[in-house]
């Protein structure tokens, strides 16, 4: 038992973020070397790109952090959504549809009635999968990617058909401006951003202090205590999903109202998947997914111009994503090396004392 | 002539502080049926899983048929030499027959690389022929009652040709009829040259079965005697022994006094464990009702049943005069509190917080809430005050509970639940399992203190000390019933050791 | 009728890769353990056929290649699963992401291209009566199958390996070697990622596309799990997923519902097929993590 650890443990929480995003680096520097390049001449490039063009990261962090709080809310209540990839693109759809239809809303309204909707959407598709785990008890991880590969599908036909809005490229009409999420001057990214930013806030604030994030923690963490507390594990391993839900479509509604105005098919590509790695790296800690989305973001942004100027293939990324969802997930494992790692950095640190 | 075929010397196994084994000796003869009697915590199935190679003893040497054993050794090792054990959660596959289930890990007594269904239906045949038990071959497990499966499990240790066998409270999930027909068969094994040994805590079996039997009290081996020439009373007396007594609370008499719970005719489905088969009981406000009990007779499936867990087929729990049934939750969740056997498991959310922990059980305060959101000066204060109260240690209110030390985390189940204002019931499960000196002494005044603000209080532990120190009134579960419930002080240990081995009261006439 | 005929032996063809791929399921779920990385393990093994084959230029080491490293990578998976306890599922879906980023990006360096790598040679193809152009894994997918079925149903380590999976701790109390039991599973598992990605990209494409595996892997999963884990029906649901999977195929030429709807098809069929499965059918410690009970 590690009684050691008594102390700052607010960092201890924020830690082992940091040393994930560190590993991640190190995992990818190794696999860089094993296909011959050189890690800091990629990182260099990948960095370099990220930095100049860091209000596109930011952009892509407000989607991605919504991905996150996708994968981390179900997983804090005991339920795996693997869906994100499906509900972000359904959540972006329905917002481009919303937003481009003229309802006749003042600027504002329509903005957040076309959000609404794509939460509704997404909470429908997370709900869907959430019913047949508790009913039929189906995996929700299974059916919640099957529904990806068929909402891929629908959403592909749906945007090059019915609401097929140019000719010569896979996407929609253009979002009305009353639809627009407002945009900063001269940056890429909008209040989109600022909204993601406080959803993630307030829903840590929600998880660490509210009784009913309180209670679904306890749920996700140890159902029978909690059961003996007078909860309802089930009813809360579904709210779970539906928040999750929820937050995937926004990601895409963001996205689409706040920063493309448009929906282009195939724009959403491994968005969902990288919220897996950002809860993973972030231990389902919504502030530290606001970190590791930017992170995150800063990687696939940098990558995109990786493959041009040093021949690497910007799937690289998905090596090590799946590296890191791998290895942090297995306790025993990712401990060892977290605790080996700390005891080599903390060697001089004299720990407390011995708990009572 | 007796040989030994097991000797056992100077065993001694310790698990964290405490030694479930203490320097015991044990000789058993062959073809003779031993009895291992005890209380809980007693030793007697720690030594027996020491002998089968299950757990590995810290010293003492064991000699099984002549061949002297290693520290350490594996299950496989001691079928080897011949012994076997039927444990007391039986370890079949239920969606697999009968026979597959008998020759399962040993088919290479008669097989080789392909499973001749026949050959090995015809095998069991003949085994069944010269045991003298027969048993439906193609019936899956799980179609089977429990009686049978127990069978199978014998015949598991009869495939292998055991000469030794173990089985460890091996009446626990049978029927009175089961059991006859399981002593029937032990009896028929003994004449056949094997030797077995018995675990159990009833008295009955003891007297009915054995030749000899050994009784072991925390830990140690206190006495061998012939059951021939011993008594219900000598056991129950040897069993519970005398015990330096305590800080005791004076019983206060429950004549007279309005009923705070009642608990009727409770019966439950019959799963792993015991189910309850009847329970009546009453609870007193400003009393304490201790239910002694040797674990495994029911005690689990009342504390489920009371937390709202478990659903009784039948029966009714009614808290002065209104039913709690399926529609009541938030009553039960106000009146009645636990605080569970398994503080791991049960208790607390290990991961989380002390703070979260504690707030588990006030998080619908109105005080300590605006509308959705926890007011957080109220809530720590509030928290704070509880952990002074309670001298929870340490008390950083962000300190994860998984940290902290056993005692500390007991406190903090207590704390939470003993702190709920509006509940009438509690209900202590095992309090103070587990705990050392200090925090045991923390527990009783606080069960007390509860009893003397006029809470009613049930008190569930296999430590008969602590329900005779603590209890105005005394039951006995046996076998998912209350047998038994009086005044404290018209029940003494040598009565109480009889109901719990599952005597009655004319027994205590001899 | 030579419609249905075609149909028919598309079916095969489809079902071949899949059935490798149900097969693997099957043998992992019987010892507990989750399997949903055939994806990923087939999607290895097509890339290291394909490359092994462009170098020597034969498709039958290709496959040896593709076999071994089938091996390589269910053993690293199990090394996570079995050792360490880890989640099977999370464990399963990260080495899927391990196998679909690493394939791309060696692709380039491999085979130089960004999409699809250059053609090579494929096994030997024969036009057999009623089956039509198949592969010669035709036979091997019959010999393996025939021997798996033995070897679950009349053998003694058939019978170990289900106790295994539905009751841990009393095969462990009976002696039974489980990791060692697990691993060797593991090891079977390979052979048929193996077979199954050399199979689609040896024995039917012809050369390597990137993600070329789409959800084969999950949809064999589906199949297994409407099977009721049983290795006979397997054959049966496997086949009739690969016969709704060319259905529509051939469909979208000929009615006029969008292409797209018909592409669900094997992903809604897996839905329905997991809602109406009976799920006490699942071998009862699927998923779950046994560690031995110490004193």
């Amino acid at each position: 038992m590690k009684r050691d650890l008594g102390l700052h443990l607010k960092a201890f929480n924020l830690g082992k973020t940091l040393f994930s995003i560190g590993f991640a680096l190190f995992l990818g520097a190794i696999f860089l070397l094993f296909l011959k390049a050189s890690p800091s001449q990629v990182y260099g490039v990948m960095f370099d790109k990220a930095f100049k063009s860091f209000d596109l990261v930011l952009r892509r962090a407000m989607v991605l952090m919504m991905a996150g709080l996708a994968v981390a809310i179900p997983m804090k209540s005991g339920m795996f959504n693997m869906g994100g990839e499906g509900q972000i693109i359904a959540g972006g759809l329905t917002a481009a549809i919303v937003g481009g239809m003229d309802l006749g809303l003042p600027g504002g309204i329509h903005m957040l009635f076309a959000l609404l909707c794509a939460m509704l959407v997404g909470m429908l598709l997370a709900g869907f999968s959430a019913l047949l785990s508790l009913k039929r008890n189906v995996s929700e991880v299974i059916s919640t990617i099957m529904m990806n590969n068929i909402l891929a599908y629908i959403v592909t036909w749906l945007v090059m058909n019915p609401f097929r809005g140019s000719e010569f490229s896979p996407q929609t009409k253009k979002v009305l401006e009353t639809a627009r999420i407002k945009g900063f001057p001269e940056v890429e990214f909008s209040w989109g951003l600022i909204f993601a930013v406080v959803l993630c806030m307030l829903t840590w604030f929600f998880l660490e202090k509210t009784p009913k994030g309180l209670e679904l923690k306890a749920a996700g963490l140890n159902p029978v205590a909690s059961r003996y507390q007078g909860i309802n594990t089930a009813r809360m391993g579904r709210w779970g999903m539906l928040l999750g839900g929820i937050a995937a479509s926004l990601g895409g509604a963001f996205e689409v109202l706040g920063g493309a105005y448009v929906y282009t098919d195939d724009s959403f590509l491994q968005y969902g998947f990288d919220g897996i790695a950002i809860a993973f790296m972030a231990s389902n800690n919504p502030i530290g997914i606001i970190i590791t989305s930017i992170f995150m973001a800063m990687i696939r942004i940098g990558s995109l111009v990786v493959s041009r100027k040093t021949g690497v293939s910007t799937s690289f990324v998905s090596v090590f994503q799946g590296l890191i969802i791998t290895l942090l997930v297995v306790p025993s494992f990712s401990d060892s090396i977290f605790t080996f790692f700390k005891r080599i950095f903390s060697r001089k640190q004299k720990m407390g004392e011995v708990l009572a | 002539m007796t040989t030994t075929i097991i000797q056992m010397q100077q065993i001694s196994k310790c698990f964290g502080n405490s030694y479930a084994n203490d320097s015991v000796d044990l000789e058993v003869f062959k073809g003779e049926i031993l009895a291992l009697l005890g209380e809980n915590g007693a030793g007697k199935s720690t030594l027996m899983k020491i002998l089968f190679g299950l757990y590995s003893r810290d010293r003492g040497n064991i000699e099984i048929d002549g061949t002297r054993m290693p520290m350490v050794y594996s299950p496989s090792d001691a079928m080897h030499l011949g012994i076997a054990m039927v444990h007391q959660h039986f370890k079949l596959v239920e969606s697999l027959p009968v026979a597959e289930n008998i020759v399962l890990g040993a088919e290479d007594k008669i097989l080789k690389v392909t499973y001749d269904r026949k050959k090995v239906r015809a095998e069991l045949d003949k085994l069944y022929e010269f045991t003298g038990i027969t048993l439906p071959s193609d019936t899956l497990i799980r179609d089977l009652p429990l009686g049978e499966r127990q069978r199978v499990e014998i015949l598991k240790a009869l495939f292998r040709g055991c000469k030794v066998l173990i089985l460890d409270e091996p009446t626990t999930v049978l029927t009175p009829q089961e059991t006859e027909n399981l002593f029937e068969l032990l009896r028929h094994l003994r004449k056949q040259g094997m030797t077995i040994l018995i675990i159990t805590h009833k008295l009955a079996e003891v007297l009915a079965l054995s030749d000899r039997v050994v009784v072991m009290r925390r830990g140690k081996l206190v006495k061998t005697l012939k059951t021939a020439e011993t008594n219900a009373a000598e056991l129950a007396n040897t069993m519970v022994g005398y015990e330096l007594k305590s800080a005791k609370v004076i019983p206060k008499s429950c004549l007279g006094l309005p009923i705070a719970m009642c608990l009727d005719d409770l019966h439950t489905v019959q799963d792993q464990g015991c189910s309850l088969k009847g329970l009546n009981l009453s609870l007193f406000s400003g009393r304490v009702v201790g239910i002694a009990g040797v674990d495994g007779n029911g005690q689990s499936e009342l504390v489920e049943v009371l937390a709202g867990i478990r659903k009784p087929t039948s029966g009714s729990i009614t808290i002065k005069g209104e039913n709690i049934g399926k529609r009541n939750d938030a009553l039960r969740q106000k009146s009645i509190r636990i605080i569970p056997e398994d503080r791991h498991c049960q208790g607390l959310v290990l991961p989380l917080t002390l703070q979260d922990n504690l707030l588990l059980g006030f998080r619908n305060r109105k005080e300590l809430r605006i509308g959705p959101v926890f007011r957080i000066k109220e809530v720590r204060n509030f928290l704070e005050r509880i952990i002074t109260d309670f001298d929870i240690r340490p008390g950083v209110r962000t300190q994860k509970v998984q940290l902290m030390s056993g005692g500390n985390q007991q406190k903090v189940v207590l704390a939470r639940e003993l702190s709920q204002q509006e509940m009438q019931i509690t209900v202590a499960s095992q309090p103070t399992r587990g705990l050392d000196v200090g925090a045991i002494q923390f527990t009783h005044s606080q069960i007390i203190g509860l009893r003397d603000e006029g809470k009613a209080v049930l008190l569930i532990s296999s430590d008969l000390d602590e329900i005779r120190a603590l209890s105005d009134e005394i039951a006995v579960i046996h076998n998912g019933r209350i047998v038994v419930q009086k005044a404290a002080d018209q029940l003494d240990r040598l009565q109480l050791g009889l109901y719990m081995g599952g005597g009655t009261a004319e027994e205590e006439k001899e | 009728m030579t419609g249905f005929l075609s149909m028919f032996q598309s079916s095969v063809r489809i079902m071949l890769p899949l059935l490798f791929a149900a097969m693997g399921v099957m043998l992992s779920a019987r010892v507990g353990f989750i399997n949903m990385s055939m994806e990923g393990g087939m999607l290895g093994s097509a890339f290291v056929a394909v490359a092994i084959d462009m170098v020597t230029g034969s498709a039958w080491i290709g496959q040896l290649g593709a076999i071994l490293f089938g091996i390589v990578y269910f053993m690293c998976l199990g090394f996570f699963v079995i050792r360490y306890k880890g989640n099977h599922v999370v464990c399963s879906l990260g080495f899927n992401f391990i196998a679909s980023g690493a394939t791309i990006v060696l692709m380039s360096a491999v085979f130089g291209g960004t999409g699809y790598s250059p053609y090579v040679s494929k096994l030997p193809q024969l036009n057999l009566p009623l089956f039509g152009l198949q592969s010669i894994n035709f036979f091997a997918a019959i010999a393996i199958i025939a021997v798996i079925l033995w070897l679950m149903k009349k053998t003694v380590f058939g019978l170990q390996i289900n106790a295994i999976g539905e009751n841990t701790a009393a095969a462990d109390s009976l002696g039974i070697p489980i990791d060692r039991y697990k691993f060797f599973i593991m090891i079977m598992t390979g052979v048929l990622a193996g077979m199954g990605g050399s199979e689609l990209a040896l024995g039917q494409m012809g050369f390597f596309a990137k993600n070329m595996t789409s959800s084969t892997g999950f949809l064999a999963y589906s199949a297994v799990v409407f099977a009721g884990f049983k290795p006979s029906l397997t054959i049966l649901t496997t086949f009739v997923l690969a016969f709704f999977d060319a259905f529509q195929m051939r469909a979208q030429t000929f009615t006029s519902i969008p292409s797209e709807f018909l592409l669900t098809l094997p992903y809604v069929i897996t839905i329905i097929a997991l809602v109406l499965s009976n799920s006490k059918k699942k071998p009862a410690m699927l998923g779950k993590i046994y560690i031995r009970d110490q004193g």
